[in-house]
């Protein structure tokens, strides 16, 4: 009876010891956490563009089919990155023949490119918003980009499921990928690309 | 258009083709075989060069990754050189090495159908078999035709080819493969203009003689990326070249041995007819304006 005590006595000290050595102190809680990941919800996100016509117009096109992951913490922004590819056949303009071309040769050339993908390489905090740099890769071409990132906020979805919402804008030079089609005539080299993106945490 | 596109497009190639075979022909009779390769490269490259610039070896190691259309930049002064090459051999190259040439060219400029992830192996070799197969007729069509008739005529019926190869491809969703295969048509018709005041003035020159790489590469190889990455069918694209493939048939007929403008005008006439064809499926299957939408 009085060796089982001692027994027991020996593995609850044991297990106290070892249980506050793999309880993480706080100081050691903010370096080791890895940021929250997420998951792009394709449903409530939208990646929309605009282009130059003639020179007094913005035309206005979409893409609905992109998908993609972010790791975001605010306070570990070293570790935090997000990336995203964007089906090419899915470009959406409201007028069939426009996006036939669009996906052709001329553009982007979605046979043989079916994928524009973006990677970053860094996110820094620039007063209230964010700056995200990274890759963006089309037609076979990996080029640098700038996004302004606007953090919306985070709420509870289903199930209590957490999502965040942020939106970037960027601006691109097409030509500078080989899509030069139009540029010094009816269409603008610039364009202007917004994408609103809901994540779901998990 | 810009004005550019104009002028790489249309006049520069055009009078290219005019000037430099004009200057091939002062050699005098058998002279100026090398004009054919270099002047309808050059008219062509010109162009590729203005729209999508020179593929640059950095961008060529990631291979998987370059443009098919940016190959040609590398293959048609590759294709000239090959054509001049083989026509100033003295003796000259036996068919075996000519066709190991040969095959070394078609399967570089067939290479993206391997890259293609949307076909199945089994697809891949009837892909590579059939353009292949469809790539060494156009060759020797253009070769044929090259050796036995003359500048006007030769260079004519590439101009025609390329011509109606131009508006299908534009009718049918590639305003940029359109411009390329146009640039290559008005060097053509320039060497053509040429090669007609030759002959009126009863001068015969073998000004074409080497144009059968460039002639494959060009418009084989445009016409493949209209077929693979834009809407053109198969049956126009094949329609496309199918007067350079039959013309040496053409030229055994009673027709075919009447060596008059007139006679030679006919057989150009004849051979337009599946030209016309390929007009007439882009036509119904595209709409006429496809960049108004």
């Amino acid at each position: 009876m009085k060796a089982s005590l001692i027994v027991a006595a020996a593995l609850c000290a044991g297990a106290s010891v070892l249980g506050v050595a793999l309880i993480p102190t706080p100081a050691a809680e903010a370096t080791t956490t890895a940021p929250a990941q997420y998951k792009i919800d394709p449903v409530h996100s939208s990646l929309v563009f605009k282009v130059r016509h003639m020179g007094i117009t913005d035309v206005y096109g979409r893409f609905n089919e992109f998908s993609g992951g972010l790791s975001f913490d605010a306070d570990n922004l070293a570790e935090s990155k997000i990336a995203f590819a964007v089906e090419a056949d899915s470009i959406d303009t409201a007028n069939g023949k426009r996006d036939e071309h669009l996906r052709g040769p001329d553009f982007f050339n979605a046979v043989q490119f079916p994928r524009v993908t973006f990677a970053s390489s860094s996110i820094e905090k620039d007063g209230d918003d964010y700056k995200v740099k990274g890759e963006l890769e089309m037609l076979g071409k990996k080029l640098p980009v700038t996004a302004e990132v606007e953090m919306n906020g985070t709420a509870d979805g289903r199930g209590g499921a957490k999502l965040i919402g942020f939106e970037a804008e960027f601006e691109l030079q097409r030509s500078l990928w080989g899509m030069t089609y139009g540029v010094g005539g009816p269409l603008g080299d610039e364009i202007s690309v917004t994408v609103s993106i809901q994540a779901v945490q998990g | 258009m810009t004005l550019p596109d104009l002028l790489f497009g249309a006049v520069l190639p055009l009078l290219l083709g005019f000037g430099l075979s004009a200057f091939a022909a002062r050699g005098g009779a058998g002279r100026g075989a090398w004009a054919g390769a270099v002047v309808l490269a050059l008219g062509y490259l010109g162009m590729h060069v203005h729209l999508l610039g020179f593929l640059e070896p950095g961008e060529a190691a990631n291979w998987t990754a370059v443009r098919t259309s940016a190959w040609l930049s590398w293959l048609v002064p590759l294709g000239a050189v090959l054509g001049v090459v083989v026509k100033s051999q003295r003796p000259a190259l036996a068919f075996g090495q000519r066709f190991v040439l040969l095959l070394a060219l078609l399967f570089t400029q067939t290479h993206p159908l391997v890259l293609n992830d949307g076909w199945t192996p089994i697809g891949k070799f009837v892909g590579l078999a059939g353009y292949g197969l469809a790539l060494v007729l156009l060759w020797n069509g253009a070769e044929r035709t090259a050796r036995n008739e003359g500048a006007a005529y030769s260079f004519g019926l590439v101009a025609l080819s390329g011509t109606v190869a131009a508006v299908v491809a534009g009718t049918s969703g590639s305003a940029l493969l359109a411009q390329l295969l146009g640039a290559f048509a008005a060097a053509a018709g320039g060497a053509a203009l040429l090669g007609l005041l030759l002959e009126l003035r009863g001068q015969r020159p073998p000004l074409a003689a080497s144009m059968a790489p460039v002639v494959t590469l060009v418009l084989g190889g445009v016409l493949m990326g209209a077929v693979l990455y834009s809407r053109t069918g198969r049956d126009a694209a094949f329609l496309c070249v199918l007067p350079l493939i039959v013309s040496p048939v053409l030229a055994r007929t009673a027709l075919g041995q009447r060596r008059s403008i007139g006679a030679q005008a006919l057989r150009l006439g004849v051979l337009s007819v599946p030209l016309a064809a390929a007009l007439l499926l882009a036509w119904m299957r595209y709409s006429p304006d496809p960049y108004g939408y």
